[in-house]
């Protein structure tokens, strides 16, 4: 339907908001046909008049004129930055402070910030088609973790990094932020130099630094934030974007969709084989601003990337939310292998502050022989839930997911994978081990489906848990949906303390009590380590070790 | 339009209770029959009621004149008898010394219900319904020092279409004592729900098989909870072949020290069949073993769900735990599903669980096949060592054969359907 061609006022002001008449209908609290017949015109409105003037954020009298205010668009079009700190002078009650019109709720500030932005987000909601979807769903419950209620008008939904947001090189980039990596012990020079490792920097909302762009732009590799993509790449990016991650999938992907600023962008083009490995550093810098981060990875027929994701964030007393939605696209015979270490603040020893890391990832092999391997290491968050996923479409494709996840302290992690097999042929190998310690819970959740057509697909599935300690717990969740009869589907898991006799060798040969859980710990999970490119691997192993720390003896 | 038939069976229910006033249990039980568990809720996700649901059934008013039993007993063992959901004394055997079969009084019932009520079995569907509408609670109780020699067989029959068959019963097992019994439920209902509370004194020991064989168009929701004291033992092997619909609910509560738990089962499915073994092992103390292994076989357009759950409470310390899954698919059209759960707050444990999916292994067919052996019986002859296998480890060898030709007249009628596929492979 054309929009412009809609002549009732009402209507065409939902358009423009990107809702539904059901979702409408919901957030009033009455039947789809009810809205119906005011927007026709036939009942009266001025019950929900209030409401409907929340929802498309102009005063009552306006919400039967077609136009949104203009005046406050073009503010925000001409000064967009400093608009947006007007914008959101936070007040103690939680609800925003806007100069210009006065308080608002959290369903203002999801249409507010639409016009706060650039084109990017004209573009998610024209073109993309962005409906506020998130507003009517619920917060899903059935993952084994326990938090307070996030308060979600209680959270930045942006915050630009106060130096200049785009540099050309790493050069001009605050030297301060560079300490705080150097600090982490991520030493991206260095790396730059040794390993030859693309980086792209997201700092709080907006991607700072792209190294080795041009480098990469000679072999047709397109590598950067994916607002720049938007303007120069519309076309890929529309194409793809939401096709493996639907706005409605979940909870935290609707409001990813909704609030998203900024991510990363990958493009490989066809028989290309990245030559580097490509990097992503994300951090949370500002208080009380969540992270909605997308990454959308186009590889094609014949190509090949390796794409490293590290995450960090420094000591909060609160807790903030790390909402993230990462989309991969393998055409045939591509290879995707996407490494993610994670290493977000887990909050102190009783559980205070810490990182909610809700993020979706999903793969699509949507290629012939195509292949898509996810390994992470999880040390870091308050709490953790996420499960990457592959959903092997194309015929022989394959999917690989390696995990590592510890949780110590008050940590909770509910992680996992999904392997949906559609195509013949298709292969699967799920490899996960949880550690626990201290009072934390950890809590692998997976899902295998095989469907009707998917002959001859074979999966196998390995969780094993170990446990520090007799306060925590290990918990382990499969599901098993088995359509066809030629395809075979194994899983097996185990749930073990380190042995006393392993400690006893250890020991024996002059380790203390802390170096030998280590060495053990580091043993066990050796088969998702192997998986992990060169200096990965290192920085993986290191932070395993101090994520343990202290939870022996 | 669905909603109000839901309805309808609450109101049935309620009209049925009414007819017994001052009965505190039944009037609690009817209450909290609030609707069907539908697919949002997690452990009948897999197994949905929508067309059971849809169905107009009542509560049955057992008919205590009918006498026609159609099930072949065993020899030499002890006959419980339920037809309609109700004890029949006339056609039950005597008790044998140390037995004793009594109906419950009304505050007992009320104890019953009580203790049902505390385990995870509270919101199961055939709870409630059972409670409000069972003719009478029947315990069976074995008393101390008593090794009962016979098996005893209970049989339950009866039931008419579009009706409902409620029995209830209470095992008791008291210190040191020791029954073998085989429960065999051949309904011709369209809906059975019968539910069972068994307790294992010390060092008590009950072996346990259950045949669900009803008639094809029945659901079967079973519904079993489990107490175990200090070193007692129980070992459950459950077949399930028949009906159009039967899930076998087992909640075992391991609560004395060294406790030890077997819960096997077979399911067979063909046609449209749906069967569910869903089972929930709880170590709430520390020494205890619970073993688990189940084999399914699916032709036809059927389901399978295997869902066990193991959890591990904080001092459960020393616990072992083992649970084994396989599923044969025969079929293009079934399909099974499998949710092995671990939940261990514990950590000196020794956990595992397996599952496996697939079809049979073309290496042994081909191995059997090479050796002059039709493709057709090759596969036989596989699927039946797949089942025999667990049906010796489980099984007094008495009732091998028994158990045995149970098993193979289900495994018959669907390897004859399945023919025309093998042949075409």
């Amino acid at each position: 339907m054309n929009k412009n061609n809609i002549t009732n006022p009402l209507e065409r002001r939902r358009v423009q908001f990107g809702y539904s008449q059901n979702d409408i209908s919901k957030l009033l609290g009455i039947t789809q046909s009810q809205y119906s017949r005011i927007e026709k015109g036939i009942s009266d409105p001025n019950k929900h008049l209030k409401k409907l003037s929340d929802i498309f954020n102009c005063m009552p009298n306006e919400v039967f004129q077609g136009e949104i205010l203009r005046e406050i668009e073009n503010d925000f079009i001409n000064d967009p930055k400093n608009s947006f700190q007007r914008l959101f002078h936070k007040r103690k009650s939680g609800y925003v402070h806007l100069n210009i019109q006065g308080w608002f709720t959290k369903k203002q500030v999801i249409n507010n910030y639409k016009m706060l932005i650039n084109e990017l987000e004209d573009w998610k909601v024209n073109e993309y088609g962005i409906r506020w979807k998130w507003l009517t769903m619920d917060e899903p419950n059935w993952a084994m973790v326990n938090f307070p209620k996030i308060d979600f008008q209680d959270i930045y939904y942006y915050s630009a990094p106060k130096t200049k947001p785009k540099l050309n090189s790493l050069d001009e980039v605050d030297p301060e932020l560079l300490k705080t990596y150097e600090k982490l012990g991520i030493p991206i020079k260095e790396q730059e130099v040794l390993a030859g490792v693309a980086v792209d920097y997201v700092f709080d909302s907006v991607s700072v630094a792209t190294t080795f762009r041009d480098k990469l732009a000679d072999e047709g590799i397109i590598f950067c934030p994916i607002s720049e993509a938007v303007q120069n790449y519309p076309d890929l990016v529309k194409k793809y974007i939401g096709s493996v991650i639907p706005i409605g999938d979940n909870y935290y992907a609707a409001l990813n969709s909704a609030v998203f600023t900024d991510g990363s962008f990958v493009y490989v083009p066809k028989g290309v084989k990245c030559p580097m490995e490509l990097s992503t550093y994300f951090r949370i810098n500002e208080q009380n601003s969540g992270q909605f981060e997308r990454t959308l990875i186009i590889v094609e027929d014949n190509a090949y990337v390796s794409y490293l994701e590290g995450c960090t964030a420094p000591q909060r007393d609160e807790n903030q939310l790390h909402a993230a939605v990462v989309e991969l696209v393998a055409m045939d015979d591509a290879e995707i292998k996407y490494s993610t270490v994670q290493n977000w603040y887990p909050g102190d020893k009783d559980g205070k502050g810490g990182i909610y890391n809700f993020v979706t990832k999903r793969g699509n092999c949507l290629g012939k022989r195509s292949k898509i391997s996810w390994t992470q290491v999880e040390t870091g968050s308050a709490i953790t839930w996420k499960y990457p996923s592959c959903v092997l479409r194309g015929d022989n494709s394959v999917g690989e997911f390696y995990s590592v996840a510890v949780a110590n302290n008050a940590q909770q992690a509910d992680t996992g994978t999904k392997m949906i097999h559609i195509g013949n042929n298709t292969k699967s190998t799920i490899i996960s081990k949880g550690i626990s310690a201290g009072k934390a819970q950890n809590t692998y959740r997976g899902q295998v489906q095989i469907q009707k057509n998917a002959k001859g697909s074979r999966n196998f599935t390995q969780c094993d848990s170990l446990l520090i300690g007799d306060q925590c717990g290990a918990h382990t969740v499969p599901y098993i949906n088995q359509h066809t009869p030629s395809a075979r589907v194994e899983h097996e898991a185990t749930t073990s303390k380190i042995s006393e006799d392993q400690l006893f060798y250890c020991l024996q040969r002059g380790l203390d009590t802390e170096q030998a859980t280590s060495l053990i710990v580091n043993g066990f999970c050796k088969e998702v380590m192997k998986e992990l490119p060169m200096e990965f691997a290192v920085e993986a192993q290191k932070l395993i070790g101090i994520s343990l720390e202290g939870s022996v003896g | 339009m669905q909603h109000s038939i839901k309805d309808d069976y609450i109101n049935s229910l309620k009209n049925y209770t009414n007819q017994f006033k001052d009965t505190n249990f039944r009037r609690i039980a009817c209450n909290d029959f609030k609707s069907w568990p539908g697919p949002r809720e997690e452990t009948w996700r897999l197994s949905r009621l929508g067309s059971l649901s849809r169905k107009k059934i009542k509560p049955i008013n057992p008919n205590f004149k009918k006498n026609n039993t159609n099930t072949s007993k065993l020899n030499g063992s002890t006959i419980i008898q339920f037809i309609d959901g109700a004890f029949r004394e006339d056609l039950s055997s005597d008790m044998p010394s140390g037995v004793n079969l009594s109906i419950l009084g009304d505050s007992e019932s009320l104890e019953y219900l009580q203790k049902i009520k505390k385990s995870n079995l509270s919101n199961h569907p055939s709870t409630n319904a059972s409670l409000s509408c069972t003719p009478s609670i029947m315990k069976l109780t074995v008393t101390k020092d008593t090794k009962v020699k016979d098996f005893f067989e209970i049989i339950y029959e009866g039931g008419e279409n579009s009706q409902s068959v409620h029995p209830v019963l209470y095992i008791e097992l008291k210190e040191n004592s020791s029954l073998y019994l085989i429960e065999r439920f051949n309904h011709l209902t369209s809906l059975a729900m019968p539910l069972q509370l068994t307790e294992l004194r010390n060092k008590a020991s009950l072996n346990s098989i259950k045949i669900f064989n009803d008639y094809k168009e029945t659901h079967n929701l079973s519904a079993n909870c489990a107490y175990l004291s200090e070193k007692s033992n129980l070992n459950s092997f459950s077949l399930i072949k028949g009906g159009i619909f039967t899930r076998s609910e087992t909640h075992a509560y391991l609560n004395g020290c060294g406790a030890k738990l077997n819960l096997n089962g077979i399911y067979i499915s063909g046609n449209k069949q749906h069967h569910d073994l869903t089972t929930a092992i709880y170590h709430d103390v520390s020494d205890c073993t619970s073993k688990q292994i189940v084999r399914g076989v699916l032709g036809g357009k059927s389901t399978g769900v295997f869902q066990g759950k193991v959890k591990v409470a904080k001092h459960a310390q020393r616990t072992d735990g083992q649970q084994m899954s396989r599923a044969i698919l025969l079929s293009d059209s079934a399909s099974a599903n499998a949710k092995p759960e671990l939940e261990i707050y514990a950590d000196d444990v020794i956990c595992a669980h397996g599952a496996t999916v697939g079809e049979l292994d073309d290496d042994q067919l081909f191995y059997l096949n090479s050796r002059g052996v039709p493709m057709n019986k090759a596969r036989e002859i596989l699927i039946k060592a797949f089942l025999e296998d667990i049906i010796n480890q489980s099984v007094d060898k008495s009732l091998h054969n028994f158990v045995f030709k149970e098993a193979e007249l289900a495994l018959s009628s669907i390897l004859t359907k399945e023919k025309s596929y093998n042949e075409t492979l």
